[in-house]
This record gives structure tokens, sequence and C-alpha cells, in this order.
């Protein structure tokens, strides 16, 4: 299986590396296997810290899972996602916390001296860099121009195989990722005759996605931060007109925006800035996996080498219609998204968020009553079996699954929405019909004649327990039982015509 | 064989009404009537093998394996028809007075002890019954009870 390297660029990289992390743990077919690398100098800011978390107990969770087999059906967590030195991130070897430290201002002539005063304001010079650029690409494209001389940096290059692609992912509107991006292409692009494989990474097919304005932040109520959200257009102008010139630099590019932009609360960096989770990364987590699905290697490429022509990709949502109560058709103004929305995207998506859901949502109301009952469970998966290391990181996984799909909804504890919400799934527990919760579906059957709501399920767990092959550890046999249940619920219930 | 059964149960309807159920004729001299015991038998074991058939295979529900559902909404509910039909059938041939003169008195008191017994036998074709299909289920698996098959242990 071919390696897709996907370089994640400051916070909105980590965020967009969350948003497929979790695409993937619910089944999202990706072909490649992904090798995650973040570069953010920012490196204790909460967005890395809990993409961290969830990639550690991801790849728990996919050495144990069933693998695709003609006997398994499996598809949760079936992406392997594979870390280089067991690192994450990409550590860069200055690790000066002012930009005139690093620079050596002090050190210079007073000819020098009075050119970097003239290009850098005192704040911008004075600046805590240890929590990222501030929104500063002008220092960004400074001080990350140290990719090569690091550890990963080579690791990355000697692991690097025939076939294997780059993805990166950047915002365009900040600091970190609008310098980062740009740099890391040319330095990949570039020759290095000082790592043997490097030519493999230099013709390698490569990708990125670059993030638009998606949100904005409240205005720094203290007046010392540098980053404010009037700037993110222009910032953005300026950038996209830098990258113009990447043209035929880069296989694809993919381009994301939204104008319904809601506001985030202000953070510099640090372990205090964690963003609500944002459609906009979901969909940008889906470049990387049209990336990794879709385009083929050298594609674009006449001699191997040269890129003949950038293609330029953009997600777009396609309303959906419905009728009022006086009969009139109506356009769905897209403020709140469902899977009726994007007739596309649900084909890639709908199913496995739909099945990893209901996994979830049985572990947390039913599963810890009926398990001593119903012979799937009975003497094999008890209470305790939650608690077992293995089956705790999948556990996590799927409460931050939760999460993830309710702060793109709420932007704080179900007061204030999303000024653009996406809303597949109706989080709140329905107690007297617990299947109606696909948004897009008005009526979801409650089971058969004879089963209804979870007694339903248990009884497609009951059944499907004896055709789980008996070979498997006893965590595949769990996910594996819990994933064939779930698929027949798609089938039989939600997919079905009457 | 169920006459044995209920016999080990003399002390709760007495010996008279017993010589009733097996078909006592007073005018005969000999045992020549309907054996009670036998058709009365007949109905708790069919009826048993019954609601067990249906609790495992027919209904078979996912919400009626707990053992506490098992005991109070199948096996209890045919214990206590049992007990009606049992000492209901008695009790009408007291008061229409086909009980042999000779095997006087029996009185309702007896009619409810033989209720009683027919509980208590009907209760444990029950849970014979169950255990037969749970070890059918081990030996041919493909023949458990997809839902029960750890009913009520």
């Amino acid at each position: 299986m071919s390696k897709l390297y996907v370089f994640a660029i400051g916070g909105t990289g980590s965020r967009v590396l969350k948003s497929l992390t979790m695409l993937l743990s619910a089944g999202v077919e990706c072909k490649d296997t992904i090798i995650p690398i973040v570069i953010d100098r920012d490196i204790a800011n909460g967005d890395l810290e809990k993409t961290r978390d969830i990639i550690k107990n991801y790849i728990l969770v996919n050495t144990y899972v069933p693998k695709e087999k003609k006997e398994n059906k499996n598809r949760f967590f079936g992406t392997k996602i594979e870390l280089l030195n067991d690192k994450l991130e990409l550590q860069l070897n200055d690790e000066t916390s002012k930009f005139s430290d690093y620079i050596d201002r002090d050190g210079m002539s007073k000819a020098n001296k009075a050119l970097t005063n003239a290009l850098f304001s005192e704040d911008t010079l004075e600046m805590d860099m240890t929590v990222g650029f501030q929104g500063n690409p002008n220092v960004g494209s400074v001080v990350l121009n140290q990719f090569e001389g690091t550890d990963i940096f080579s690791n990355f290059a000697n692991n690097f195989d025939e076939g294997d692609k780059i993805f990166i992912v950047s915002s365009i509107f900040g600091g970190t990722g609008a310098s980062g991006f740009p740099l890391l292409l040319k330095t990949l692009n570039k020759t290095n005759p000082n790592l043997s494989k490097w030519g493999l990474v230099q013709k390698a097919t490569k990708g990125a996605i670059s993030v638009l304005p998606y949100f904005d932040i409240e205005e720094d109520t203290t007046g010392t931060s540098l980053v404010k959200s009037s700037t993110f257009i222009d910032k953005t102008k300026a950038a996209l007109d830098y990258y113009k010139s990447l043209d035929k630099q880069i296989d694809v590019l993919y381009y994301i925006a939204d104008k319904e932009r809601s506001q985030l609360e202000h953070n510099a960096g640090g372990k205090n800035q964690k963003n609500q989770a944002n459609f906009i990364e979901l969909a940008s987590a889906l470049a990387i996996v049209d990336f990794a699905n879709n385009v083929q290697p050298q594609r674009n490429r006449n001699d191997k080498t040269k890129i003949d022509k950038t293609t330029y990709k953009e997600f777009g949502i396609i309303p959906s219609k419905d009728v009022d109560e006086n009969g009139n058709e109506r356009i769905n103004n897209c403020k709140e998204i469902s899977f009726a929305d994007m007739p596309e995207t649900n084909k890639i998506i709908r199913t496995p968020l739909i099945q990893f859901f209901l996994f979830r949502k049985y572990l947390k109301e039913v599963y810890e009553k009926e398990n001593k009952y119903q012979p799937y469970a009975h003497n094999f998966f008890d209470n305790d079996f939650l608690e077992t290391a293995n089956i705790l990181a999948l556990v996590k996984i799927q409460d931050e699954f939760y999460t993830w799909l309710k702060e793109m909804i709420w932007l704080n504890y179900d007061k204030t929405k999303q000024n653009r919400s996406f809303e597949p799934l109706k989080l709140a527990a329905n107690i007297a019909d617990v299947f109606q919760f696909i948004t897009d579906k008005k009526t979801i059957k409650r089971g058969s004649w004879k089963y209804k709501n979870w007694a339903w399920l248990d009884n497609e767990l009951n059944g499907q327990a004896d055709k789980v092959a008996k070979s498997l550890s006893k965590e595949e046999q769990f996910v594996e039982l819990f994933y064939r249940a779930t698929e027949n619920f798609v089938e039989k219930l939600v997919n079905k015509k009457k | 064989m169920f006459e044995t059964i209920y016999r080990w149960f003399i002390s709760l309807f007495g010996s008279n009404l017993a010589e009733h159920l097996s078909g006592w004729d007073e005018a005969e001299g000999d045992y020549t009537k309907l054996n009670l015991f036998l058709i009365i038998g007949i109905i708790a074991l069919a009826s048993a093998v019954f609601v067990c058939l249906t609790y495992y295979y027919f209904y078979n529900h996912p919400r009626q394996n707990h053992w506490n559902k098992w005991l109070l909404l199948w096996l209890l509910p045919i214990a206590v028809i049992n007990l009606f039909v049992a000492s209901g059938i008695t009790y009408y041939d007291v008061m229409n007075d086909y009980i042999s003169s000779d095997l006087l008195p029996v009185y309702w008191y007896n009619c409810l002890g033989f209720g009683l017994t027919n509980f208590i036998v009907s209760a444990g074709w029950f849970v014979i019954i169950s255990l037969i299909i749970k070890m059918v289920g081990v030996i041919v698996p493909k023949w458990s009870s997809r839902n029960c098959k750890y009913s009520p242990f």
C-alpha cells in the first residue's frame, strides 16, 4: 500500500487532521496509509494536543481492528495511520522565543538593524513565537525556513518510496500556514543531494489545500494581540496573489472558504487555543481523501518530473429542496447543512458517519444494561471489557467523535449555533424513537414488526455474533460485530425503499 | 409416567382424589374411567412445550431473555394456568358428584392441592424443556435460539 504524507501546518492543519481522523475512524475509505506530520511552532496549542491524543488512540485501535479480508467486513478504523519516528510534530531546531532574538537583531550592523526595524514593527519583533506566528506570515516565512535540518524530515525522505504522495494542509489567513505552505513546497521541489531518496520526493505527486477564511475571532479586549480577523481578507488576497507563482509547482491544489463565518473566542495561542470544529475542516479533510483515492500518481506529468498543469479543485454544496406547509418548493439556505445538501459527498461519508454514530449511541445508551443478557455478549463482553486499554481508546475516540459533531453545530454549550452548522445527525437522545437520528430522513422504521428500537439492534447483534470468525481476537470480534450490525441498520432500515 | 410424577405430591391432594384421577369406578370395581392424571399431565406437558417453543423460537425476543422475564412472564403464567386447569377439572367432578362414593370425602382444598401439584409439575416441565432446548443449541449451534439461548442462565 502506498503512503500519503500529510503535512498539517498550523492550527488549521491540526484541526483538519483531527477531522480526517474522525472520518477514518468512522470507516471512510482511504486507499493510502496516512503519515501525518504537523508543523507548528506552537506545539503546546490545545488543538494540536487534542489531535495528538486522538491520533495516538486511533493508531492503537487500528492495530487490533479486523483488517479487510474475505471473512471480515469491518471498515471502522480501516485506514492505517503511521507516525514518523513515533512523533506527530516536526520539531524545528530553533527554539528562540522572540523574533528579534531569532534574527539576532542586537548582533546586526547599524544599517541592517535599521532595515529590520523598517520591515518589522516593534510588536512583531518582540512577539512571543512559542505560541506560533500570531497571524504574521512575514515572520513565519523567515523562521520556518529550517525544515531540512530536522530529524523527522530526514526520516521522511529516507522512508519515501516510489508511488508515495504528499499533501499539505494549511490556512491562508494566519501566520504559520500561510508562510509554511509555499516554503515547504519549495523545499520539497528543490534538489537535495544530501538525502538518498530525495529524487523520489522531488518527483512525487503533490497536493495541497489552502483554507481561506472560515471563521472570525472576537476582538482582543487587552488590545495587545496581533491576531485580528479584520486583517484576514487582506492577508488572504496578498497570499493568493503570491500563490499564483505556485502554478505548475504542485499537481493538485484545493481551495475552500466560507462566507458564513462564526466568531470564535480570541486566543493568541498555547493550550487555550481550542477552536470548535467546523464543517470547513471536515470538507478540507475530504480533500485529503479525494487526493488519496482519486489522484493517480504522475497524472499531470509528461516526463515524470515536470508538472504540465496544476489541477484546481473547490468544494461546493448543492442546497436540498423540500416543500413547505403551503406546498411551495423551498430551497435550503444551507445555514444548517445535512446529508441532503451534499449528494456527492454523501456517497463518501453518509453511511460511515451513521454507522459509527449508532455504534457509540448503543454503547452509551444500551450496552451496560444489556450485555449480561444478550447472547452476543454473554460471558464474553462485559462491563469491564469497555475499561480495557484497547477498547477504552476506541471509546475515547467515539466521545471525541460526538464532541466533534456537536462542535460543528454549537459554538458554546448548546447556546449559540455556528453561523453555518453541519447537522447530519440529531445528537440528543430520543428514547421513544431511538433510530430517528438522521436529520434528512423524516421517518426511519423503528425496526421490524417484531423487534423495535434497541431490541432490533440487539437482535441483529445476536444474529451476527455467529457469523463473526471465532479465530479473531476478542477486540476484533467486538468491532467486527458492531460493524456488521450497524451496516445492516443502514441497509435494512435507512436505505430500504418503502 | 404422569401418574407416578403426580403421586410424588399425593400429600398435597390426598389419596381419594388420586384414586379418582386414576380412573377408579366403584361400579366396575376397577380403574376403567378416564385416567385424568394422563389427560392433565399431557395438557401440562404440551402447554409447557408450546410455550417454550414460542419463547425460544417464535417470539425469541431480545428483551425477554432476562432470567426474571423468563420466570415471571413465561414460566409463572403457564404454571398458574395449569393450576387452574387441574383444580378446575377436579372441582368440576366434585361439584357434579362424578367421584365414586367409596372415595368420599374429597373437598375443595384437595382440588386446590392438586392444582398446586400441577403448578409444580408444569413449572418442572418448563424448566426441563428449557434445558433441553439449551442443550440442543449447544450440540447443534444453528438450532439454538438467536436471542434467548442463554436464558434463564
